[in-house]
């Protein structure tokens, strides 16, 4: 356990983060150390109500926001979307970003 | 209590704030509409740096505020399997990536300092704003013009 400490310590700190995936069927925000998996911490719900992604897919100029539901992945929460027509066309051209408020 | 690396208990009286985009552009023009209707406060990107079937390098561009980020700004770059490939330092909002064909994600940070706030969230009071952005080149069908293609989990 000692070990386990100073090698904790040792180790730079950097938060986890949030990353946004778009796949052809569906859209994930994963709160994670890994980009492409969801590892810890993964979102808990209130977690999750403080997290929005938007959407404006040229030329419309309205920006939409998308309905996310809670999903799991490795044991742990991510957040899940079908992901809009607008964004499957391969000629797509889109703002695609999110938020969200982890606190203190 | 034990504080572990990359827990937020090391982050005392700072607000932290997540930021994170998957753009979709087909060519370097596309940015303008993206970034008219980006609205992030700290946004990071990877763009190619030139036409795409032949650019071998990408400009990792880092905005704070709609602004370049001025100074010198750290951003890690990870493949589309999450391994980590390397950081580059933008300077005054821009750095080139000589390997975008590897590179699918990208995460940079920055501390804003504030005036004394209650956290929403805790109750508790900050003095700063810790922003963490991140991006992802995505694009499942976007393969050769930005980088490694995210696949669908």
């Amino acid at each position: 356990m000692k070990a386990f400490l100073l090698l904790c310590s040792l180790l730079p700190a950097e938060p986890h983060a949030f990353w946004l995936t778009i796949g052809k069927e569906k859209t994930y925000v994963r709160f994670s150390e890994s980009p492409s998996t969801t590892t810890v911490p993964g979102f808990d719900q209130p977690l999750a109500n403080r997290t929005g992604v938007f959407i404006a897919s040229k030329p419309a100029t309205a920006v939409n926001q998308l309905a996310l539901t809670m999903g799991t992945e490795g044991g742990f929460h991510n957040l899940v979307a079908s992901t809009p027509s607008s964004l499957q066309d391969p000629s797509a051209v889109a703002m695609v970003e999110g938020e969200g408020l982890k606190g203190m | 209590m034990v504080v572990l690396p990359g827990r937020f208990e090391e982050f005392p009286d700072t607000l932290i704030k997540f930021w994170f985009s998957a753009p979709l552009a087909k060519a370097h023009a596309d940015w303008e509409y993206i970034d008219q209707h980006s609205t992030n406060r700290l946004l990071v990107s990877l763009r190619p740096a030139a036409a795409c079937s032949t650019s071998s390098s990408a400009e990792v561009v880092v905005s704070f505020a709609g602004k370049p980020l001025p100074g010198n700004v750290s951003v890690d770059l990870h493949t589309s399997s999450g391994a980590t490939v390397g950081t580059v330092f933008a300077i005054n909002g821009r750095a080139t990536v000589s390997m975008p064909d590897k590179v699918a994600f990208a995460r940079t940070r920055h501390t804003e300092p504030s005036p004394p706030h209650i956290d929403p969230v805790t109750g508790g009071t900050y003095h700063k704003i810790m922003h963490v952005a991140t991006t992802t080149t995505n694009g499942y069908n976007r393969k050769r013009c930005y980088g490694a293609a995210v696949e669908e989990a």
